[in-house]
């Protein structure tokens, strides 16, 4: 199972089935993503695609007959009615249109009428409906899908269609479970249930029936997209936000111009693919090598002691500059990670949040909060993340001083009350769990929790990373077998169980993170015989998931004002640039 | 995309030392010779061209790190480098089709109607306009138009100022501005009568004009278009085209050549040195005259201070000169040298005296196992003719056979055969088969292996 090469499959066959001759692809925004995540500008021209346009963005009305079409586009209303234009007022010779998911009989009825010129030659489904970030991880590029405890309901159906179309590009037929402490989860889990049944002559193919979709609510684990990373792909995505692959770097003082917005994919980056999932202290150990190893070549004799001494060596260097942008890039990157690192005193409040998240010692972690928030050297992000995991961990223990330590983030710290009222969401956010998880025992959450924790403090290896996330547990507990049916319940119509599964695709309604996924690559090398996919609504961030509590959470009585709608937060960014 | 920045350059540029080449030639050797010791740049290099998939290990980059095995296999993603079919689809171009069609016929027949009429209106047309207007209403009947109070597209009620005028292809009822005109000259031309729209369009007099409503003019620009777009073939179009022809060329070549001096490196006969410098000349060639188009492609239209093309259309060209430069560089850059005359020379020797020592190893070891397989492989070569062969490796997409002479008749039919592939060897290096030579090589040889024998 490998969704980039999924993908790339289909857009190769595209480009194959028009037969030789320049082309044009035509496609709309999310398109432009799916496409620009696995496929790079070089790769794409030798296929014969030399233009792209966007099917909302036509300007002109230029008719190249000479050109043909490849229409690449979601089954969305407005797309059959742009396409219905662009068909009517044809500028390309022949058109090869591909959906990328179910397209429904009317909306065929409709293309089929607007296409007075004949100049339609195909049109066809193909599943590639999902942004495939690496082999194993997916992504919808949903920000916020759900709105005050319920379903958006477009996300509903984009989130299905999504699952979907991860399925078909695969060729699974899974058995469904999910989340039964969810109400959000088990519709999703219907949805895609009753489509599979619904469209049994798609989902018509040899499947080995050991595969399950686990559909998950990200509201089981708060904790995981509070913490700081500092594995490189995580910890890049953390401070600056990794964006269809693209990292914006504008912000970075004195950032040369070709450096401003730089490509991290691991399918074009080798040096990349080769350490993201390293640790912080290695790239800084793996860049310095290399800078060494051309240092060597060129005869230098300057010496390498830090960071910023690197930086200059490639200033000096623009050879080498020329040489290895890549290193260049990886350079920068590693060196403004550094930067904020010390600014923002990450390593202390890391420190912190993993004793939180994986210790159980209320009264030291308490005192250690209360100290590192007194120093005034925090931002005020930093001391409210601090605070909200204190706060989820601490909830129902007796002595807790959340509202103590809220009140000094008020008055001592100056976080604004932006941040202060999310800390209340978030408690809220995670004790919807709590309330709902009562029906099938507590008991049991425990002693997992418990569990946890024993195993974590057996195998530290550095007080940074010793935090793994629940994923992890619950994917062992799956392939072993052992994941109980009342905690994770099969969907209703599924009858036959699958005890012990092969392959695994895991959707998180909320948001994976890039810590799951590396967990799930870790379990993908150990076990010989599994293979798990990770999805999500989005890859969050702490910043984009407490984007997303905030709208999630919109009762909450003490703060006066209703906070300002999460609408911006959904015009991100349009990285259409890429093509043009 | 990332590399977009404003000062591209485009050419034969070293992709190292960014100097310009000039020529494929020049850059190629010029890449063997200063940059193939340098193994590290040429494997970043590849990487970063999308050539090699291949994942360079961090052992690579750092010696000082060693790691453990499975950790090595954490830090990458090899493990799910397995082969992934293409997943589901399914069409419903049939759907579209019947639905198409059956809509398009009623067009298609309206159409019909309209050039016939246009035809008829056409012939034996008055020049006169009182006596124009009343032959029109002949060819084509009028709507009556007492109970039309209102424009139907425009629903303007008519009056004295606003009258009421007849589209003279349907017969249907308009006001003056819902009226388009079509020239003469282009319903002419529309029945490929000549004349070709030399008349002006601003001129609207119904003299020259026939006014026809907005629905009939529709149908006859769609029937136009679609008859344009089929005889549409610009001069990028027949560019590309050729460039193509070549690139499918240098591809099956480069290829060929990869194995020649593969085999040649080795120390190897099977391929004689010559034929591949010949062919490499030839690829340089190719290589130049899809170079060659490329510039032409890409720079076609733009003169040193004006540029008469849209945006698009440059874009267009810039992206094709590109991808074919991008083609050649990944095409060229990764084949190998040749070995000199001396070098070859050397290494065939090495070879023959590896090959003797393992042969007399061999016997040594089992000499009447040796003895066995020797008798095999004479029968063999015996009960396989050697024609069959040779037909074999004449395919027909490769597209070339070899004529046969006009060969004298030979007595002994091995030398006649022998002859013949003499010939064909000739033939085959004159278009660049040197696989097929090679092949033909070895027939010979086999061929007169046999013939000694039979004369001893």
């Amino acid at each position: 199972m490998n969704l980039v090469n999924a993908v790339k499959n289909y857009i190769a066959k595209m480009t194959e089935e028009s037969g030789p001759g320049m082309k044009v692809l035509l496609m709309d925004k999310e398109t432009t993503s799916i496409v620009s995540m696995v496929y790079s500008q070089s790769e794409i021209l030798q296929r014969e695609v030399y233009l792209f346009e966007r099917i909302d963005m036509i300007a002109d009305s230029e008719s190249m007959k000479h050109l043909k079409c490849i229409v690449f586009l979601r089954p969305t209303k407005e797309n059959i009615s742009l396409l219905s234009r662009e068909l009517q007022n044809s500028r390309y010779g022949v058109y090869y249109i591909y959906m990328s998911n179910i397209i429904s009989k009317g909306d065929i009825k409709t293309l089929a009428e607007n296409d007075e010129q004949e100049v339609v030659r195909e049109l066809e489904e193909f599943f590639a409906d999902y942004l495939a970030v690496s082999p194993h991880l997916f992504s919808l590029n949903i920000p916020i899908c759900v709105q005050g405890n319920s379903w958006d309901p477009v996300q509903l159906q984009r989130c299905m269609q999504g699952i979907a179309a991860v399925l078909l590009s695969l060729k699974k037929i899974p058995a469904i479970r999910y989340q039964g402490s969810s109400d959000l989860v088990r519709r999703l889990a219907e949805k895609i249930g009753d489509l599979i049944y619904k469209e049994s002559s798609l989902f018509d193919f040899r499947s080995d029936n050991q595969s399950i979709l686990l559909i998950l609510d990200r509201r089981e684990d708060p904790f995981t997209p509070l913490l700081t990373q500092w594995t490189y792909q995580a910890m890049v995505h953390e401070i600056f936000t990794i964006n269809n692959n693209r990292v914006d770097l504008r912000h970075v003082e004195g950032i040369s111009k070709e450096l401003q917005e730089v490509l991290l994919s691991p399918l074009q980056d080798d040096f990349y693919s080769q350490n993201m999932f390293r640790n912080y202290g290695e790239i800084g150990q793996t860049i310095k090598g290399l800078m060494d190893e051309y240092q060597v070549k060129s005869k230098s004799h300057q010496k390498l002691e830090s960071i910023g001494d690197m930086k200059a060596f490639i200033e000096n260097y623009p050879q080498f500059k020329k040489m290895s942008g890549t290193v260049a890039k990886h350079v920068t990157i590693v060196g403004e990670l550094s930067n904020v690192v010390t600014k923002r005193n990450l390593l202390e409040v890391s420190e912190i949040e993993q004793q939180i998240t994986c210790q159980n010692q209320h009264t030291q972690q308490l005192q250690k909060i209360k100290k590192i928030l007194s120093g005034d050297k925090l931002r005020p992000e930093e001391a409210a993340k601090l605070v909200m995991l204190y706060a989820l961990k601490y909830a129902t223990h007796p002595n807790n001083h959340i509202n103590g330590l809220i009140n000094t983030l008020a008055n001592d710290n100056n976080v604004p009350s932006r941040l202060i009222q999310l800390i209340h969401k978030v408690i809220e956010y995670g004790n919807k769990q709590a309330h709902l998880s009562d029906n099938f025992g507590t008991q049991e959450a425990v002693i997992q929790v418990t569990k946890r924790i024993f195993k974590d403090l057996q195998g530290v290896e550095n007080i940074y990373t010793q935090h793994s996330p629940v994923l992890k547990e619950t994917l062992e507990d799956l392939l072993k077998g052992r994941l109980k049916e009342n905690a994770f319940p099969y969907f209703h119509s599924q009858t036959v169980a699958v005890p012990r599964p092969t392959d695994i695709i895991v959707f998180i309604v909320g948001g994976a993170t890039y810590e799951e996924s590396l967990a799930v690559h870790q379990l993908n090398c150990t076990y010989p015989h599994a293979r798990i996919i990770l999805g999500g609504s989005t890859i969050h961030n702490s910043s984009s998931f407490l984007r997303e509590v905030d709208s999630a959470v919109l009762d909450i009585p003490l703060s006066g004002s209703k906070s300002q709608t999460s609408r911006n937060a959904t015009q991100h960014s349009n990285k259409f640039s890429r093509f043009s | 995309m990332a590399e977009g920045s404003d000062n591209m350059r485009e050419g034969f540029i070293c992709p190292i030392c960014l100097t310009d080449q000039k020529t494929m030639t020049k850059l190629h050797s010029h890449f063997h010779e200063v940059h193939s010791d340098d193994a590290q740049i040429t494997k970043i290099f590849k990487g970063m061209m999308g050539l090699s998939k291949k994942i360079i290990k961090p052992t690579d980059f750092d010696d000082s790190v060693k790691y453990s095995p499975r950790k090595e296999l954490i830090h990458s993603l090899e493990i799910y480098n397995t082969h992934q079919e293409l997943g589901a689809r399914r069409g419903h171009f049939e759907t579209f089709q019947e639905i198409r069609n059956r809509r398009l016929e009623g067009f298609a027949a309206e159409t019909n109607k309209l050039i016939i009429r246009l035809d008829k209106l056409l012939l034996n047309l008055p020049s006169d306009p009182n006596r124009k207007k009343l032959y029109e209403q002949t060819v084509v009947p009028w709507i009556d138009g007492e109970d039309v109070s209102r424009c139907p597209e425009c629903t303007k009620s008519f009056h004295f100022a606003r009258r009421q005028h007849h589209c003279r292809l349907c017969g249907s009822i308009m006001c003056h501005d819902c009226s388009s005109f079509l020239p003469l000259s282009k319903a002419k031309s529309i029945l490929s009568r000549g004349d070709n729209g030399e008349a002006s369009t601003d001129d609207v007099s119904e003299e020259n004009n026939f006014r026809i409503c907005r629905y009939c003019l529709n149908l006859l620009e769609s029937r136009e278009s679609m008859k344009a777009s089929r005889n549409c073939n610009p001069l990028i179009a027949q560019l590309y085209e050729k460039a193509r022809d070549f690139m499918k060329e240098l591809a099956k070549d480069a290829d060929l050549y990869q194995e020649m001096s593969l085999s040649l490196n080795e120390g190897k006969s099977m391929y004689n040195l010559h034929d591949a410098r010949e062919l490499w000349d030839k690829i340089i060639k190719l290589s130049e005259k899809i170079s060659f188009l490329s510039t032409k492609i890409a720079s076609m239209g733009v003169t040193e201070n004006s540029c008469d093309l849209s945006d698009k259309q440059m874009k267009l060209q810039k992206a094709v000169g590109m991808g074919m430069n991008g083609y050649i560089q990944s095409k060229i850059l990764s084949l190998p040298s040749l070995p000199s005359e001396e070098l070859y020379a050397k290494k065939q020797e090495d070879r023959r005296r590896r090959i003797d020592r393992e042969i007399r190893k061999e016997k040594q070891e089992d000499r009447t196992d040796a003895l066995l397989d020797s008798q095999v492989k004479t029968e063999y070569v015996h009960s396989k003719p050697a024609v069959s062969k040779l037909q074999e490796n004449v395919t027909v997409d490769e597209g070339w056979i070899p004529e046969v002479g006009s060969n004298m008749q030979h007595n002994n039919p091995l030398i006649q055969q022998m002859d013949n592939i003499r010939n064909y060897i000739k033939q085959a290096r004159e278009a660049y088969k040197f696989d097929e030579v090679a092949s033909l090589e070895e027939n010979l040889r086999e061929l007169q292996e046999e013939y000694y024998r039979q004369q001893s």
